[in-house]
């Protein structure tokens, strides 16, 4: 196959792709569950409820948000959750940054850094 | 040593949120230090306003707990239920009550993550019977506990407390910070000159752990 044709092959197929988008979206093809990919069941799709044993109907937290926000402000229980906190803790790991929300250390030599709202006290 | 931080209007809530770090000595045991929080006699050795502290529905379904927690990817949930707690009255402030979710998150290393969230109000038909209180609201709160050695592991507590009614945080806030200083102390005590209660747990821990352990290697046989 010389230059020109493989263009226009690339061309025809581009096109192609174009038309098949344009229907899929016409039709609502992607947001149809028939048509999802191969990815993981959600946690939606699985739900389950631990509390019917007690014969409660309670709506549970999205568990992966409210890890997600535990792990913004505690960078050991990130840390522990990411499978790097054995044998380090807290030497290793950064506070809260000058803007004042809490941050996660990029680098490894990252170290805490003073804030005017720390204190230390003795236990 | 221990170190406080807090940040101001987390998440949109007024209440700060309050991060305490400590290295404390004894071995880590995850299920005495949630204990500590929600035993209603350890609890009192820390925190005065304490007037019922317990866990109204535990939940027995665990798997049902790991699969809604993505399999794992958050530890191996080990407790979960809801929690009822309910203070004293004291210095002109009227009895709080909290209803709230909470868990504990157990990891192959001995690390551990306990945690809470208040409960939606619409499900206020699951507080206890009795007379209401304002209630007060825990709206995140999670101590991440990991081993440094044999002997010593590290805390890390977030608490963002609300305590209702119409008392302003700047007012609420040393009372909190004074109650979850006395857990430090209490619980530094606790680990370091451990009990018999704490050994029980630590055989049970074991125990736990090389459960978890054989889990996981069966999972990657091939």
């Amino acid at each position: 196959m010389n230059a020109s044709s493989f263009s226009l092959v690339l061309a025809i197929l581009s096109i192609a792709g174009t038309n098949v988008d344009a229907f899929a979206a016409s039709v609502g093809a992607r947001a149809h569950p028939s048509f999802a990919g191969t990815s993981e069941p959600s946690t939606e799709e699985v739900r389950t409820n631990p509390f019917k044993e007690q014969g409660i109907d309670i709506e549970l937290p999205d568990f992966r948000q409210l890890f997600d926000k535990i792990q913004n402000v505690s960078p050991l229980a990130r840390s522990i959750i990411n499978g790097e906190a054995i044998q380090k803790g807290l030497k290793d790991i950064a506070g809260i940054d000058d803007k004042g929300t809490f941050v996660y250390p990029t680098h490894p030599t990252a170290r805490y850094k003073p804030h005017q709202n720390t204190i230390n006290l003795t236990l | 040593m221990l170190e406080i931080e807090k940040i101001d209007r987390f998440d949109g809530h007024s209440a700060p949120m309050l991060r305490f770090r400590s290295s404390l000595k004894g071995p880590l045991v995850g299920e005495f230090f949630g204990k500590l929080i929600m035993d209603l006699e350890e609890r009192k050795k820390w925190d005065s306003q304490i007037e019922q502290v317990y866990e109204m529905y535990p939940v027995n379904d665990l798997d049902s707990a790991n699969i809604l927690m993505d399999y794992g990817k958050f530890g191996d949930c080990s407790r979960l239920g809801l929690g009822y707690a309910q203070t004293k009255k004291a210095m002109g402030i009227t009895p709080r009550e909290q209803l709230f979710l909470y868990g504990l998150q157990d990891f192959v290393d001995g690390s551990c993550l306990i945690w809470g969230t208040e409960v939606d109000e619409r499900y206020n038909h699951l507080l206890p019977n009795g007379p209401r209180h304002t209630r007060a609201k825990s709206h995140l709160f999670s101590a991440a506990l990991t081993p440094t050695g044999d002997d010593s592991f590290d805390v890390e507590y977030v608490l963002q407390m609300d305590i209702g009614g119409n008392i302003p945080s700047f007012l609420s806030m040393p009372k909190v910070v004074d109650t979850v200083k006395n857990l430090f102390k209490t619980a530094q005590k606790e680990f370091e000159h451990g009990a018999n209660e704490l050994e029980a747990f630590m055989k049970e821990k074991t125990e736990k752990i090389q459960s978890l352990a054989d889990k996981h290697s069966l999972l990657i046989t091939p």
